[in-house]
């Protein structure tokens, strides 16, 4: 197994560190998968067996990287999974990408040290002519090929409402209050564009509707959508998490989609131009 | 002691006061005649921090030596700072908390008092601030003592100056959580690394810096050297260097003697960091029995007091072996290097960790079978003694509640609990979990099983 990337442009690098914050925020551990076109970060819903990623962040390697070399296990399995902490890779990532000390390049090597390790080779400008070579080594576990099947692409669900989302600002504001009041949130869709985030307490329930957005078209066939298009599919989900996923703006998506599945799930989908990140909020039960 | 500073200084005295905090509980202030000095050690004696503010930092400066003279004849004045007159301790929080936000002082203090009030037995700080306002505040003093770290530049080998820009920006590729740091140097770059004490070093980020020659202002590396230190302290110091961009001037000779870090802005303010580094087993340890003892270990651990232990008795059978007339050497050579930092080049040099102090550890050993663990840390402290006041030159001995502090250190707190020596208060730690022990209604005859001794004491002292 080998791998070599090299980032020179400093927006790609923070990029690249500002979407590992966002899995770092969302999940403790995550699996990097690496492909010849693509880099993956994907995450398994903590504390179920067998599941299908909970989030899936998919990467264009051609993007970021302006030299990419690698080699997998075998020529028809030319792929590598590690699993890492998000969370160290993205502090370590923060300490090169503030404003005041960019990095001129980023190298990231797979390399075996103490144990295997994600190396990060980074050159700072420094007050004098010499560059100041920098080199982190993030501790990495390669997973062995039987792994593998358990970080497979998520299929889409079969919607019932698919709606895309005002400015994710907005929202988290919304959310950030409500928050407060209550610990689960519902979000209702219908196909005529209209949205509802709504909680309720003993006390007081609060619903924020907001009409007239556009809704993606799917190619697929819309046989499980059938009845009014006017009524509202919804699904009730926990609010904390939600909340989470909505501070993750800063990779400035430019569409955000958001799929119900009636009482099971909300699916939602940030698209970028070379970045697309998928989450899945399973729906809370018995909630009341 | 009265001394005022203008509105311009304050800003520069607040960042001082604040790196202090950052290192010490205690402040000790000592007013000279050429100007005053402020100082702290942390509760490990493992860092001492002074920053010395001259004549012309202040508009007005009296050290009220005028009250000491007298006494100073009294005692000859054979040491000039141990018997000066004026020096008081306060708690840091106190001190600290008058310049509280570094950037409001500079907006809205006009001139600062300092004032020490020894028949009040205080410290009075008063701001006199725009518009009016007086702030005043009195912080009594502790006890009189006296903190003097001895460390000697003059005797490292290596010297490297830097502007603090350099260091900032190398320390900040850590991680705020990393403790310490190894400084290796090689005339041709100078590596900073992380230093992993963790059992499983595959769980933790490592981080290499690497930083050529040309960045330093000076360079003068005589021998490749490796250096390893506490991070927090570094930070403190550049926490006061970074807004003004200045020089820092390190000084070290090996793993194991003390790195001294000063900033110098003469006749204003000069300010000296002295770090303990960690001990590495190296070849100026010319006993061999140490060697064997410590196997294959290359770097001992702080923690490691045991191992201390059987060290130093052998140390001391081969010393009783030796007979009296190399105790009699020993007892010259000691006369002659007050301060064992100068030591090392010399054969049959004590270790390195023997130099904790300027009591002589060997020297008490012998006397007082209790106090062995504590004088004998394997890390090197830099020479820090604390002289009480009330106790005379002849008696250098330290006190016994003074002690148990000296291997306190931050970074081996897992052991704190077991190291104690029997004399010594339990641990907090200890009263934590075994509270019911320590109520003043408990009975441990009432504890079924309280004569039976499952193991005998295993004190390897008494033999």
């Amino acid at each position: 197994m080998r791998f070599t990337g090299v980032m020179n442009d400093i927006m790609c690098i923070r990029q690249f560190a500002s979407i590992v914050n966002a899995v770092a925020r969302l999940s403790k551990t995550c699996v990097l998968r690496i492909t010849t076109t693509h880099l993956y970060l994907i995450a398994n819903e903590a504390g179920i067996v067998n599941s299908s990623p909970g989030l899936w962040a998919e990467l264009d390697q051609g993007h970021f990287f302006n030299v990419f070399n690698m080699g997998g296990v075998s020529e028809e399995n030319n792929e590598i999974f590690l699993e890492m902490e998000p969370d160290t890779l993205s502090k370590t990532l923060s300490s090169f990408t503030s404003t005041q000390t960019a990095a001129r390049f980023l190298k990231i090597k797979l390399t075996k040290k103490h144990s295997p390790c994600l190396t990060l080779e980074v050159e700072l400008p420094s007050l004098s002519v010499h560059a100041r070579i920098v080199v982190h080594d993030v501790p990495v576990r390669p997973l062995p090929r039987r792994q593998w099947s358990l970080y497979q692409e998520p299929e889409m669900p079969q919607c019932d409402a698919s709606l895309y989302l005002p400015p994710l600002k907005q929202l988290r504001h919304v959310v950030e209050r409500m928050k407060t009041q209550a610990s689960h949130i519902t979000l209702a869709g219908n196909r005529r564009g209209t949205l509802v985030f709504s909680m309720s307490t003993d006390t007081v329930t609060v619903s924020t509707y907001f009409r007239h957005l556009s809704m993606p078209t799917w190619d697929r066939d819309d046989g499980g959508r059938d009845g009014e298009p006017e009524e509202l599919r919804s699904a009730t989900v926990d609010i904390k998490r939600l909340a989470l996923f909505l501070t993750g703006e800063q990779i400035g998506p430019s569409k955000v989609i958001c799929n119900i599945v009636e009482g099971r799930l909300i699916h939602m989908f940030l698209l970028h131009e070379d970045v697309t990140l998928q989450y899945f909020l399973p729906a809370a039960t018995n909630v009341y | 002691m009265k001394c005022v500073i203008p509105g311009v200084n304050i800003k520069v005295f607040g960042r001082a006061v604040h790196s202090l905090a950052k290192i010490g509980d205690e402040l000790y202030i000592e007013p000279q005649t050429d100007g005053v000095s402020f100082r702290t050690v942390n509760s490990s004696r493992s860092a001492f921090a002074s920053f010395i503010f001259g004549k012309a930092f202040f508009t007005q400066y009296d050290d009220g030596a005028a009250l000491g003279i007298q006494e100073q004849q009294h005692d000859g004045g054979d040491d000039g700072e141990d018997d000066d007159s004026v020096k008081c301790k306060v708690p840091m929080k106190g001190f600290v908390n008058a310049f509280k936000s570094v950037s409001n002082l500079e907006r809205t203090v006009e001139r600062c008092k300092l004032m020490m009030d020894c028949n009040e037995g205080k410290m009075v700080v008063t701001l006199i601030c725009r518009y009016g306002i007086i702030k005043t505040f009195n912080i009594v003093f502790i006890e009189c003592e006296t903190l003097q770290a001895v460390y000697n530049t003059h005797t490292c080998t290596n010297r490297v100056c830097t502007p603090s820009r350099v260091l900032y920006e190398a320390v900040s590729n850590f991680r705020c959580t990393q403790e310490e740091v190894t400084l290796s140097f090689t005339p041709t770059k100078a590596v900073f690394k992380t230093h992993m004490d963790e059992p499983d070093p595959s769980k933790a980020v490592h981080t290499v810096v690497t930083l050529q020659p040309g960045e330093f202002e000076s360079y003068n590396i005589s021998k490749n050297s490796e250096i390893t230190f506490c991070l927090k302290e570094l930070k403190a110091l550049l926490l006061f260097t970074e807004p003004v961009c200045m020089c820092v001037r390190a000084d070290f000779t090996e793993a194991g003697s003390p790195v001294i870090l000063t900033v110098d802005n003469k006749p204003m303010f000069e300010g000296t960091f002295v770090l303990a580094t960690l001990s590495q087993r190296t070849d100026t340890q010319t006993d061999t029995h140490v060697n064997t003892t410590s196997g294959d270990e290359s770097v001992e651990r702080r923690g490691e007091i045991q191992k201390e232990k059987e060290e130093e008795e052998e140390e001391e059978e081969e010393r009783r072996r030796r007979g009296d007339e190399s105790e009699e050497r020993w007892r010259k050579r000691e006369k002659v290097t007050p301060h064992p930092t100068s030591t090392p080049h010399l054969p049959h040099t004590p270790p390195q960790h023997s130099f904790t102090n300027k009591v002589n550890p060997n020297r008490s050993q012998m006397n007082n079978n209790n106090n062995t663990i504590d004088s004998q840390m394997n890390i090197s402290l830099p020479n820090v003694s604390i002289n009480n006041e009330h106790t005379t030159n002849q008696n250098n001995n330290l006190s016994p509640r003074q002690q148990p502090k000296q291997h306190n250190n931050n970074n081996n707190n897992n052991t704190q609990s077991g190291e104690h020596s029997p004399s010594s208060p339990p641990s907090k730690r200890a009263r934590h979990f075994f509270r019911r022990c320590f109520e003043s209604t408990f009975d441990p005859h009432c504890i079924p099983g309280y004569d039976v001794i499952l193991a005998e004491d295993s004190d390897q002292e008494s033999n």
